[in-house]
């Protein structure tokens, strides 16, 4: 069986180690914020849509200005 | 066709690129180099497959996102599903103290999926069904998890091994239970990951080697091999879904291990 031949242990363990790490840290600097902020912007957007009466832009005027917020 | 390959056979461990101490063998002493002889930093086909699987991951991630908009396109609402699904998970096992930890939780769901997935691809190489690399996962979700308990408890955090209205004569029974159980958690999480993608793909090797024989031995037995051939289909749909199962139930373990460790029972 491969996965009891002690020598590719180290080998193995190396590579895992340094890869999850490269890919955590690409995830936490760019994938979750970028998720994170699409959602945090759609919810923002749908609030006040809902109180669109009480502001004093139209709604195109409020989805321009959050679209520009995700660049 | 008579030669039989053995269905462990795809899980050996070969160097792409051979990278060990043996340059070092004019430097350092004869004994020295037989002692560190197991010290081997070659990139071997299952850094490949993990190299490969988190690459993946991050193009695909990056070309969907790459032009968000509020109104989601089909890829970045895959992503987003992803993310949603992690949030739920935390949000159910931990509750909201848990979203500290969400980079983690989500960077090992996503890892384990990928990985696992990309193992289903023929003819590559599915790190996870290795015991190592799934002990290295299990056992820093072990060890953080003690970590996370001690710090925000300190030595109340041993109340975790006593559950509360134990008759006294009970307890010492009890603690040791509770120990034991505890302790086996680190291992548990990574031989059930391991084991899963193992058993999983020997299967398929194995039904694969039967359809193939029955396949090219020629008449009758031809057309009956389209029947594991028919089952081998079968199984790949089960272990893509074992491979999706696998990554949540290590998410899901993970989580309430967490959450022992924040929230004491």
């Amino acid at each position: 069986m491969p996965q009891l031949d002690s020598l590719t242990y180290f080998t193995q363990s190396f590579w895992f180690v340094l890869l999850f790490l490269a890919f955590y840290l690409v995830i936490a600097n760019e994938i979750v914020p970028h998720i994170a902020l699409i959602l945090k912007t759609r919810a923002k957007l749908l609030k006040s849509g809902l109180n669109s009466s009480k502001v004093t832009g139209s709604k195109a005027d409020i989805e321009t200005l959050i679209l520009s917020n995700l660049k | 066709m008579t030669t039989i390959f053995s269905p462990l056979e795809q899980y050996n461990i070969n160097p792409i690129l051979s990278l060990n101490l043996s340059f070092l063998d004019f430097v350092l002493p004869f004994d020295s180099l037989l002692l560190l002889g197991w010290v081997d930093f070659s990139f071997t086909n299952s850094s490949l497959a993990i190299l490969l699987a988190t690459t993946l991951f991050v193009f695909l991630a990056r070309f969907s996102l790459a032009s968000s908009s509020i109104v989601p396109t089909p890829w970045q609402s895959f992503f987003e599903m992803i993310y949603e699904f992690v949030h739920t998970i935390i949000e159910e096992q931990i509750g909201t103290k848990g979203f500290k930890y969400f980079t983690f939780i989500f960077t090992l769901f996503t890892f384990i999926l990928s990985v696992n997935l990309l193992g289903m691809i023929p003819y590559s190489f599915t790190a996870t069904s290795h015991i190592v690399v799934t002990f290295g996962l299990s056992m820093a979700v072990f060890i953080g998890a003690t970590i996370v308990g001690f710090a925000s408890h300190g030595l109340h955090f041993f109340h975790l091994l006593m559950p509360s209205g134990v008759p006294a004569p009970l307890l010492p029974l009890i603690i040791t239970i509770e120990f034991v159980s505890y302790l086996t958690r680190g291992f548990s999480l990574g031989i059930r990951l391991a084991a899963n993608m193992f058993a999983g793909h020997t299967l398929l090797k194995i039904i694969a080697t039967f359809a193939w024989q029955m396949l090219t031995a020629g008449g009758l037995l031809s057309i009956a091999g389209l029947a594991p051939l028919a089952l081998l289909f079968a199984l790949i749909g089960l272990e893509i879904v074992i491979a999706f199962l696998q990554a949540y139930v290590f998410t899901v373990l993970t989580c309430s291990y967490l959450n022992d460790s924040i929230n004491l029972h």
